[in-house]
């Protein structure tokens, strides 16, 4: 993508005139590319002032108490570190408000170990992870389309270690870990993980392996980062 | 030539100030509700009037209106203050949300809005950078005005390109070529500090 390529389109992201596909591939390629995201903050902040000159106008009362109901019992970031998997999940929410992507996680009435995170991401029928080595904070962001088996892995924050590699695994639900491949943590991979493949429940797994990957079926080293499969699309 | 924006009625300019919202974003953070409400009952007129003027079905509106709050409330401790002011900052999430509801409908009704007539005023003053403002309005009067007016149709009302494209009778390959070429002048025009 050439400098001017990457203005027009992040330019058009900001607008909402790029096509479903095209808008979705944008929003995949800010995860992995500073570049990008930088260009999409530049024209949020250079056009943001027109949304400045809208009108109001005053929402009827009874959207007040619609949003008090649904923010009952949701904590925020700051007050629900205690919580891994939550704090995991709204890890990749902040990433997701980076790149203007929608993950909201739904009001439960108490505490669940997993809160379904909905989502109006651009793409349609998606299925992403957010691999993690704490919970607090995402590692690796991945894209799955489910019809082809593609995955992208997008690096967020992972250090290269020294003489080793850095492989990605796939755990489908109740199988054996199979590879997908090994993580450079500059650039994005794209893989594929078998077509039409039952993804919910599954697991991404990164460990730390002999420079060139594992030399067994499995993983050989330990898992430094994991994350399960989420589901984006309203359900 | 007047300035393009996306006034089409009164405005209403007093808000508080951008501090007062950063102060009570920071508490909505912390948990406090009272701060939630306080920050929702200064920016909702505007937040609401943006999403309205991008999803013309009132309960849509309200839908997104509602996603929109919900997603402040989790997301107020990670605002970044150097990502824009707390009202910019919502109005950017807001935006967001209206497009991704309106793409989602295959066809909606053509706007009530008269869009052959751009306001001939400047809107006032609130809440949201001036600077970048008068920056904006400078450079966007450099573009032809057919071309301006698709980037200001398509940032306050979500025009689609199919759309312009029907609003101009031009080819969506037409409308592509446009955008592209103003993008490209709005951003040689346009420079930041940082």
């Amino acid at each position: 993508m050439t400098e001017e390529e990457r203005i027009v389109a992040a330019g058009e992201y900001v607008l909402g005139t790029l096509s479903g596909p095209e808008r979705a591939a944008f929003a995949a390629r800010i995860a992995g590319d500073r570049t990008c995201a930088g260009a999409v903050r530049f024209w949020e902040r250079a056009l943001g002032p027109l949304a400045g000159t809208t009108a109001e106008v005053a929402p009827p009362p009874a959207v007040w108490a619609r949003i008090e109901a649904r923010t009952q019992g949701v904590a925020g970031v700051a007050n629900d570190r205690a919580s891994g998997w939550r704090a995991a999940a709204l890890g990749l929410g902040a990433l997701a408000a980076a790149l203007g992507a929608f993950v909201l996680v739904r009001p439960a009435p108490r505490p669940l170990p997993a809160p379904p995170l909905v989502a109006s991401a651009p793409a349609v029928n998606q299925f992403v992870s957010s691999v993690t080595a704490t919970g607090t904070q995402t590692a690796l962001l991945l894209t799955i389309d489910p019809a082809s088996g593609t995955v992208v892995a997008h690096p967020v924050q992972l250090s290269a270690p020294a003489q080793r590699s850095l492989e990605l695994w796939w755990i489908a639900a109740g199988s054996a870990p199979q590879s997908v491949g090994l993580i450079d943590p500059g650039r994005p991979l794209r893989a594929r993980i078998g077509a039409n493949m039952r993804l919910e429940g599954g697991t991404f797994a990164v460990s730390l392996e002999p420079l060139g990957g594992s030399r067994s079926a499995g993983p050989t080293g330990p898992v430094l980062y994991s994350g399960p499969v989420t589901r984006l699309g309203r359900s | 030539m007047g300035y393009a924006s996306c006034a089409s009625g009164p405005l209403v300019t007093e808000l508080a100030a951008a501090d007062e919202l950063e102060t009570l974003l920071l508490a909505t953070a912390t948990g406090d509700r009272a701060a939630f409400k306080r920050f929702y009952e200064v920016t909702s007129a505007k937040l609401f009037g943006v999403v309205r003027r991008i999803l013309h079905d009132q309960a849509q509106a309200e839908e997104a209106l509602q996603d929109v709050y919900v997603r402040i409330w989790q997301m107020a401790a990670s605002y970044d203050a150097t990502r824009g002011k707390p009202l910019a900052w919502a109005a950017t999430l807001a935006r967001y949300r209206a497009i991704d509801l309106v793409r989602r409908n295959a066809a909606r009704d053509a706007p009530a809005r008269d869009t052959d007539s751009m306001p001939e005023q400047a809107a006032p003053a609130d809440g949201l950078d001036l600077g970048d403002r008068e920056a904006l309005m400078h450079c966007l009067e450099t573009l032809p005005e057919e071309q301006r007016n698709c980037v200001v149709l398509a940032y306050c009302d979500g025009y689609s390109r199919e759309e312009l494209s029907a609003r101009f009778e031009r080819p969506v390959g037409t409308i592509k070529s446009w955008l592209s070429r103003c993008l490209t002048s709005l951003r040689q025009c346009l420079s930041f500090d940082d």
